[in-house]
């Protein structure tokens, strides 16, 4: 852990290293590499020509990756061997794999390619044919391309059709491109179903034949084209896989590089100081990379001044009591954990830390500290309490007037649901608490990943071990609620403390009296 | 003197002034309103049985951070009406208003070194198109006010009556309309439209949901949210191509007419509610009442940008939908990306 130094107020200086590590090999990479022109920036599977700021690693692959966000050190593996660097941040931009929209069905032919290919080849008569937005993905990695290249053609008075589902136009300035080939007499031709169009190679020519399912009648017309230009779809490449697990980041249910995770949008992964832009997090223009790259240019540029303000208190590990269980490093979303597997100790990364206080939920030898309000002592005779994330549920109560039966809530805010351990429950019962209301994020909304998945299992745990106690498990119940939807939370906040019939029971006072 | 002055508090102004406090900067974040969080702080959670990305729920936890924040300072009910100096040092003029927005004379001189101008978008006001009759027909609303009556009080039915059955989106009011509106995608609506639909779907079960749409914008994560989210809604049904008219006459219900193109058909079909997503068009709070910024704009009225997030004039960086048409995962973007800019230009 790199020694802080203090500062006037609350809170210390860490040493960073302003380096960037990027890795990819496209126009993505290159867009990250221009806009961190301010850092020294190694770049792994360069391509272009790289600027005085950048040490390039065209042949090289990342091995293996220590440290944190502020001092990552990476272990490269290439032809002349390895080698390790080190820098405070990692952007992750590795290519698509692209192949041409199979919702067409074209005919093996150099006739018939991507739109990609369009602007390299000299094509001097038509007619040509565009075909885009047929697939899932609505032409987002071949509209501005496909209609920049027709209104090139038209301008050289080449006949251009432009068969489409869907026109992506929502790129600034797409929609201007659009109008632009119309004017210049693109022919612009909706297509309902792709299936019913159908391209094959006639003697130099292509044949195209489609089927017009706006007409009536569904009339069949037929052109020959010298050329067809096909959108592209994107997959996520063979590589994606293999990153995600080096640098211990998720992936979505597609396999991009980030995941659903409206917190993270549009440049963050679980790990603080590893980012990913472009197509890497999702289908995404091709613009959007400059958009991204400029935006973790703004994450890294504090880290230019070769030290970072971490404000007081941070979490830390008491060694005395740590048992080298890691369990925290196995739940801390986002490894922010140092393991010193030599010397058995683990220390919290402030840099990286995200502050949600899992891992003090989960020491078994609650050995991390985490300062906060749950901790309070007193007599909680008829009230409910709610720990509340607050990040949702507290912000939620917060924004609206609460009705006179919310009088009994009491609210104790937590950085997180996950944050949330046994005793503090148990506690609150044993003080004459009649309800308590565990207050998480909504499925897969979790700031930190995975702490709503965690408040739901301890909220299950509780209610086991509640029935084995003899007390009523329904004491304990979890509510899910946006911070945006107050309304929401408070009815099923309602809902609970009006019961469901069988009462809350016995409190935790009664219980003790009588045994 | 304090380091940057934020105009606007949005979540593009928010997003910015956050980070550039946290980066050590003295921020003072100005609006017009007395609470900040601009438009976004009233958009409600479109999430059913999952949660539908619509990003809207990280608004008021940026908010609570700037709120406790020891280096921000926030100026509601303040406008700023004139800035001099020159780069480095500038001096813009702030005065206050009423919740009314009148002005109430009091005018105090705020001296920084640097200016984001995050003043934000408007929405096209459709009355001009009569066709739609929106302000005449009671239930003819624009997707902001569904928008603000599913995140509060009073409940929905409240505001537009207790038998919706059958509600109907219409897209492109105003946008890619050269003749009568804006030239350009709007960008959001697409997006946010599906996920109110599907958001309706599930609030009011067996309520039958029309969205009238053009061409399938290309939003959220993954593949193809538009036919992915709604593909399998049976209740919802997307219809291509926009509504002629909107009329009460003869039957005492909101009648839509439209071409069903699949069909070569005229319709009309009855509607309890229909929702219309007005353009994003350039704030008229921005650019007409600051002409003291003395920034260029583009051809549709936003504020032009040499490079992300930096304006036509040294010393002013520009964050969010000022610049141009974003959702809210972008104008987060485009917030860091100014902030990166600032950090660098006063280093």
């Amino acid at each position: 852990m790199p020694v802080p130094r203090p500062s006037e107020g609350s809170g210390s200086f860490f040493a960073v290293n302003s380096a960037v590590l990027v890795v990819g090999d496209g126009p993505p990479a290159e867009a990250a590499v221009s806009a961190l022109r301010a850092h020294p920036v190694f770049w792994v599977g360069a391509t272009a020509e790289p600027g005085p700021h950048v040490m390039a690693y065209a042949d090289e692959s990342v091995a293996e990756v220590r440290g944190q966000r502020g001092r990552f050190r990476v272990q490269l593996e290439g032809k002349q061997g390895k080698l390790w660097l080190e820098c405070g941040n990692v952007v992750l931009a590795p290519s698509l794999q692209r192949t041409l929209d199979p919702s067409w069905h074209l005919p093996e032919s150099r006739l018939a390619v991507s739109v990609s290919r369009a602007a390299r080849l000299a094509v001097e008569r038509g007619p040509v044919v565009f075909l885009l937005g047929g697939g899932e993905t609505e032409g987002y990695f071949s509209a501005l391309t496909a209609l920049r290249e027709a209104v090139c053609l038209a301008a050289r008075q080449v006949e251009v059709y432009f068969f489409f589902a869907d026109l992506g136009v929502s790129w600034p300035g797409l929609e201007e491109v659009h109008q632009e080939a119309r004017r210049l007499g693109v022919r612009f031709i909706r297509i309902s179903d792709t299936s019913a169009f159908r391209v094959a190679e006639e003697g130099g020519f292509l044949r195209v034949r489609y089927t017009d399912a706006y007409l009536p009648g569904s009339p069949e017309f037929s052109l020959t084209a010298t050329y067809v230009f096909a959108g592209e779809v994107g997959l996520p490449g063979s590589d994606f896989a293999e990153l995600a697990r080096t640098f211990r980041i998720d992936r979505d249910r597609w396999g991009f590089l980030q995941s659903d995770n409206v917190r993270l949008f549009p440049v963050r992964t679980n790990r603080p100081g590893v980012y990913v832009l472009g197509e890497a997090r999702g289908p995404a223009f091709a613009g959007e990379a400059g958009l991204d790259a400029a935006a973790i240019a703004g994450e890294t540029a504090p880290f230019l001044a070769g030290e970072i303000l971490v404000a007081e208190p941070w979490l830390r590990v008491d060694p005395a009591r740590c048992s080298f269980c890691l369990e925290c490093d196995r739940y801390c979303p986002a490894v922010a954990l140092e393991v010193h597997r030599a010397r058995k100790t683990v220390a919290i990364n402030p840099l990286a830390c995200l502050g949600c206080g899992i891992c003090a939920g989960v020491c078994p030898e609650h050995a991390i500290a985490y300062p906060g309000p749950e901790t309070k002592s007193g007599r909680r005779q008829g009230k409910t309490i709610v720990f509340a994330c607050e990040k949702s549920g507290y912000l939620a109560a917060q924004s609206i007037p609460l009705p006179a039966w919310a009088a009994t809530l009491e609210m104790i805010p937590l950085p997180c649901a996950g944050r949330l351990d046994e005793g503090m429950v148990l506690r609150a019962l044993a003080q004459g608490a009649v309800q308590v209301i565990v207050s998480a994020c909504r499925e897969q909304c979790c700031h930190y990943s995975s702490g709503e998945r965690l408040a739901e299992e301890k909220v299950r745990a509780l209610k086991e071990h509640l029935g084995s106690m003899g007390l009523n498990p329904g004491r304990v119940t979890l509510v899910r609620a946006s911070a945006n939807a107050p309304r929401e939370w408070l009815g099923l906040v309602r809902e609970i403390i009006a019961g469901d019939g069988t009462g809350p029971g016995e409190t935790g006072m009664e219980k003790c009296a009588k045994t | 003197m304090s380091d940057i002055l934020v105009l606007g508090a949005g979540i593009a102004g928010m997003s910015a002034a956050l980070d550039l406090a946290n980066a050590g900067l003295g921020v003072y974040l100005l609006d017009k309103e007395k609470e900040i969080g601009g438009k976004a702080a009233h958009y409600a959670c479109k999430a059913g049985s999952n949660c539908r990305k619509c990003s809207a729920c990280l608004v008021p936890y940026i908010k609570y951070q700037l709120e406790r924040h020891p280096n921000v300072r926030i100026l509601p009910f303040s406008l700023c009406t004139d800035l001099q100096g020159e780069p480095g040092h500038f001096r813009a003029s702030v005065r206050l208003l009423n919740e009314k927005r009148q002005d109430l004379g009091a005018e105090t001189t705020l001296e920084v070194r640097a200016l984001v101008v995050a003043t934000g978008f408007d929405l096209y006001d459709p009355t001009p198109k009569e066709e739609f009759g929106y302000g005449r027909h009671r239930n003819v609303i624009t997707a902001l006010e569904l928008e603000q009556a599913l995140w509060g009080f009073p409940a929905l039915s409240a505001a537009f009556g207790e038998n919706l059955r059958r509600i109907g989106f219409i897209q492109c009011v105003g946008s890619r309309d050269a003749q009568n509106g804006y030239p350009y995608c709007s960008r959001i609506c697409c997006g946010y439209s599906a996920r109110q639909a599907l958001k309706l779907e599930s609030d009011l079960p067996g309520a039958d949901i029309t969205l009238f749409y053009q061409d399938r914008q290309t939003f959220g994560k993954g593949p193809g949210f538009f036919r992915r989210e709604l593909g399998s809604h049976t209740h919802i049904r997307p219809v291509r191509g926009l509504p002629a008219k909107i009329f009460r006459y003869p039957r005492d219900e909101l009648t839509v007419r439209y071409t069903d193109i699949e069909q070569g058909q005229v319709r009309e079909e009855g509607f309890d509610l229909v929702v219309l997503c007005p353009a994003v068009i350039p704030a008229r709070s921005g650019p007409d009442t600051f002409p003291a910024l003395g920034l260029e704009r583009d051809q549709n009225g936003f504020y032009l940008e040499r490079d992300v997030g930096v304006s036509s004039r040294k010393g002013i960086f520009l964050a969010g939908t000022c610049q141009g048409p974003k959702d809210i995962p972008q104008s987060i973007a485009h917030a860091k990306a100014a902030v990166g800019r600032i950090l660098r230009y006063l280093a």
